[in-house]
């Protein structure tokens, strides 16, 4: 179910918050660029899903940093076509889940024109009794050319009963193709958790810079300051509440 | 023939009943379909005891309320239970007589693989007159050595009769009839398959090939394979061949279980190349194969090494459940499409131990029209501490018509254990293939060249003659790619 | 007849065209060089006539031992003795130096009616030239190319020519990223297989090489085409001047 349709004119730039969840689809025209920040503020108890579908045409660039956190159930989908040639989108998604929250994050980018990139960037934590759930699909359909589809995922896990699930999928039929994705779960390097040992650092303090170094090498990718500033925020309330 | 020659075979062929590998000339078979009598007929015929037929009962009473199940990315069509031969079909009736009467694209299929001529006939189910000399006194000296280390390497069927605590101990425990359909179908009317048993600290010297069970080739669509290695023992089990299987039946349902105990380490090797039927790919083989290995014991290392090529649609998800402490679970697998060809393909790794590890590597080609797919799934339990899972898997596309999909499912439900996963797909660029042709080889010749350098990662699990045959299948399967 | 002539050469990529009514004859026993400034179509000369697929042949031919190279596949050209050297060679994972030493011969032999070489007469073969140009055993055994540096691949280039025994080898700029021990070793690999029926086109921008190996001709390249033939001195005077006065005339 649609809630809003936004179309981005030819050569134009738009910035688009959106700290609620919408039910979006999104035309990004001939050389138009969108930069779209979800950031969502909910309360413990609600349920939500929402999906955003976003075309793309020729030359059109689409970013968005996500920021998945709140509520007790928390689907999000979101489907990039890149259906016209040149286009190019960069994902960027962050999911924090703790005491018994359910939150599953799901990213599908579709090639359906030559010469077009996807990259998508996800990092993910879960305490408590949270379980989470990461799909992220790279389709490219047959006879496209020079395509370049990248996505990472990484999930951390804080405590022995959370619940991590990932499917990073793959569906291609053309060969001019150079896609590849990585996914890992688990915990924090050891050997560098050792190294800021070895420095004077005590091992909490370690966690804690290691984990959030792991969060904003997402966030640093944020060039708006002002949104910046509140995704800086909530990640660090939430780091403060879940890591002492 | 020649009389002293008559003679010399006949006695040869009463050996091997002596020896168990009975040969199964017979022409009388339970009527058509599926229901408790006819399985109480297979069991009688078997001479089973009667914990075997209560086991075949249960799991046809469970088969009969479960529904088949159906998978998205691939049809086949309709199987009527009703209409299969659960019992010794009369092969010869169905089957070719002479060599000449074969599909000449299977016989050229032999010539390219070198398939030597006694082996043709015993692939392409022509009923052997002319017994098989130099192999059937090859089998009967090899399983003498077996015998005096205590090895146990026969058919189930004799393995029942002789070895019946043992079969009875571990039938079904890796893979119970409730598991699925296929196998609760297979658990009802299997019909034959290996049973081997390896004692405590007993390496084998030989690797156990299917091939020297002659008529395994011919076993019937219900395979069912047990393999035990118990403490501080190891044993490397080759399936198949790299010339093409055909069959009259369709439907394949097998099951292989494998025990691993403390220390000991099983190697399961598969090279198959499935036979595309007709130009239609009609008489292509439908195989759903439950292969599960239980590393149950500390230290237990099970390692699946599979070259597939061919049109068979095949669902074959070789497992490791990895129980026991420091437990090591493999996958290493090639799955090779051209044409009109389906694989599917893929592994799960279940780790329950502590400091369990599992490590997964998958090459997927495809050429032609084909569609390959890679299904994974690691699973970290609650109780898997410090468990470790990598998994790499690529796929390589020639030509613009072929597909690739990898799907791999983690889940992690222990913090203290790590999954990590790669994915590429790439293609053979044109760099590489004017490289190549810039020094004399041709295109045809530098796609399996580089083909076979994309899947040397998998290709070294192989005990080496299976590598050498599965290059060689590797290379006659991509004949026409760089036109393609 | 001359032994290899290719005459008024067009030819190019999709895009655009490179080497323009291009001539050049060379005999047997000849070493000439290729000379000129960056872009000008040395490179895609090399290729063209290796039989690169990436380029397209508008008008003209090239004919070797009297047979019109431009409709044969590039693997037949190299198995009638024509060998370049790549200016940077690609690599192929999982494919040992050995093991892709072993195809390419057999292959040549196999074109040209000759049994495969045997195993022990292959590695012996290999271990004498690639000890004499300083390539470590180890080294063979690696996947071709996967991690070598620019002068290692080089050696490798050098190694693969002199087991081939081309009769024409054409050497793209073999001396780039070259320190002064390595640029020795391979120019000693192309003298050591100098002889009156081998004859070398050594594509080079710098005269370094030229000093290690003696040119009979050098040829200016410019534009795709030859613009001033010369001897050794040519090169010399190259170096002392520059290519100004030929891209202007």
């Amino acid at each position: 179910m649609l809630d809003d349709t936004l179309i981005v004119k030819n050569g134009t730039l738009k910035i688009l918050i959106d700290d609620k969840p919408i039910n979006r689809q999104i035309n990004i025209q001939k050389n138009a660029k969108l930069f779209h920040f979800l950031i969502q503020n909910l309360n413990p108890t609600e349920q939500i899903s929402s999906e955003n579908i976003i075309n793309l045409q020729e030359n059109a660039y689409y970013e968005t940093f996500i920021l998945q956190t709140d509520a007790q159930k928390n689907n999000l989908k979101t489907v990039v076509n890149l259906l016209e040639k040149n286009s190019k989108t960069f994902i960027a998604g962050i999911y924090l889940a703790d005491q018994k929250q359910k939150i599953s994050m799901e990213n599908i980018v579709n090639h359906l024109a030559e010469n077009t990139v996807s990259e998508q960037q996800v990092r993910g934590i879960a305490n408590d009794f949270a379980q989470t759930y990461f799909a992220g699909l790279i389709n490219v359909a047959p006879n496209i050319k020079k395509v370049s589809g990248t996505q990472y995922h990484k999930a951390l896990m804080l405590s022995k009963t959370a619940d991590v699930k990932c499917i990073p999928e793959l569906a291609i039929a053309s060969e001019d193709v150079k896609c590849s994705h990585g996914s890992t779960i688990g915990m924090l390097d050891e050997n560098q958790i050792f190294y800021m040992q070895t420095r004077g650092i005590p091992l909490s303090d370690a966690q804690i810079i290691l984990t959030k170094a792991f969060i904003f090498e997402i966030l640093n990718k944020i060039n708006d300051q002002n949104v910046l500033k509140n995704f800086t925020q909530k990640v660090e309330t939430w780091l403060i509440k879940n890591m002492k | 023939m020649p009389e002293n020659l008559n003679a010399k075979l006949k006695n040869l062929t009463e050996n091997t009943y002596k020896y168990g590998f009975s040969i199964n000339l017979e022409n009388d078979s339970a009527p058509i379909g599926i229901n408790e009598n006819i399985i109480k007929l297979i069991s009688n015929k078997k001479n089973e005891p009667l914990w075997l037929l209560d086991f075949r009962l249960k799991a046809f009473r469970h088969w009969k309320s479960l529904k088949e199940p159906h998978w998205a990315k691939v049809t086949y069509p309709n199987i009527d239970y009703q209409k299969i031969y659960y019992y010794s079909a009369p092969k010869n009736l169905k089957s070719p007589k002479k060599l000449q009467d074969l599909d000449p694209e299977l016989l050229k299929m032999y010539d390219k693989l070198g398939v030597p001529l006694h082996e043709r006939e015993n692939l392409a189910g022509i009923t052997a007159v002319d017994a098989v000399l130099d192999s059937v006194s090859v089998t009967t000296t090899f399983k003498e050595n077996l015998a005096k280390l205590g090895i146990i390497f026969c058919s189930i069927s004799e393995a029942v009769q002789k070895y019946p605590d043992l079969v009875k101990k571990y039938l079904g425990s890796v893979v119970p009839y409730t598991d699925n359909f296929f196998a609760c179908l297979n658990s009802a009317v299997f019909s034959d398959g290996s049973f081997v048993y390896i004692p405590k600290g007993v390496r084998s010297p030989i690797e156990l090939s299917t091939y020297f069970r002659i008529n395994a080739i011919n076993t019937g669509q219900f395979e069912r394979t047990l393999i035990i290695a118990d403490d501080d023992s190891y044993v490397s089990y080759l399936e198949g061949c790299t010339a093409p299987q055909r069959d009259e039946n369709q439907l394949h349902a097998a099951v292989v279980e494998i025990v691993v105990m403390n220390n000991a380490e099983v190697k399961y090797s598969t090279v198959q190349n499935w036979f595309p039927g007709d130009k239609n790919g009609i008489g292509g083989i439908y195989n759903f194969v439950t292969k599960r290995g239980s590393c149950i014991g500390e230290k237990s290392k099970l390692s699946w090494t599979q070259v597939e090529t061919g049109s068979a649609i095949t669902w074959k998800y070789p497992s490791c459940i990895l129980k026991g402490k420091n437990s090591v679970g493999e996958f290493f697998s090639v799955a090779l499409t051209n044409n009109l060809q389906q694989a599917d393909t893929g592994t799960k790794m279940i780790h329950i131990g502590e400091n369990s590890s599992s490590t997964i590597i998958a090459k997927s080609i495809s050429a032609g029209k084909s569609l390959s797919a890679y299904r994974g799934m690691v699973k970290m339990s609650p109780q898997a501490i410090n468990a470790q899972n990598f998994s790499k898997c690529d796929n390589l596309l020639i030509g613009n018509k072929c597909s690739a999909y990898t799907i791999p499912v983690m889940q992690n439900l222990n913090n203290s254990a790590r999954i990590a996963h790669e994915a590429t797909t790439s293609k053979i660029s044109e760099e590489q293939l004017f490289y190549c042709q810039q020094r004399g080889i041709s295109a045809d010749d530098a796609i399996s060249l580089i083909v076979n350098g994309f899947c040397k990662e998998v290709m070294k699990h192989l005990p080496m003659e299976f590598a050498v045959e599965a290059s060689r299948l590797i290379s006659v399967s991509l004949e026409g790619a760089s036109v393609g | 007849m001359p032994w290899f002539k290719i005459s008024n050469l067009f030819a190019g990529t999709e895009n655009k065209l490179i080497l323009s009514d291009f001539n050049l004859q060379i005999n047997p026993g000849e070493v000439h060089a290729i000379m000129g400034p960056n872009g000008t179509g040395k490179s895609s000369l090399a290729n063209v006539i290796a039989g690169n697929p990436k380029y397209s042949v508008s008008s003209g031919n090239i004919l070797f031992k009297n047979i019109d190279i431009l409709p044969l596949p590039p693997e037949q050209r190299a198995s009638m003795g024509i060998f370049l050297g790549f200016q940077n060679p690609i690599d192929i994972p999982g494919v040992s130096v050995m093991t892709f030493l072993k195809y390419a011969i057999n292959a040549q032999r196999a074109f040209n009616s000759l049994e495969p070489l045997d195993a022990p007469s292959l590695l012996k073969k290999v271990k004498i030239r690639a000890e004499a140009l300083g390539i470590p055993n180890e080294m063979l055994k690696r996947p071709l190319n996967v991690g070598f540096s620019g002068g290692e691949k080089k050696r490798i280039e050098t190694l693969q020519m002199a087991l081939l025994e081309p009769e024409l080898a054409i050497l793209d700029e073999m001396d780039s990223g070259l320190d002064i021990d390595a640029l020795k070793i391979v120019a000693n690999g192309i003298n050591v297989l100098k002889n009156n029926n081998r004859s070398f086109l050594l594509i080079t921008h710098y005269d370094r090489l030229l000093s290690y190996v003696k040119p009979n001709f050098v040829h200016i390249m410019v534009n795709g085409k030859i613009v001033r033939s010369g001897d050794e001195n040519l090169a010399k005077s190259l170096e002392k001047n520059g290519y100004t006065e030929f891209l202007n005339a």
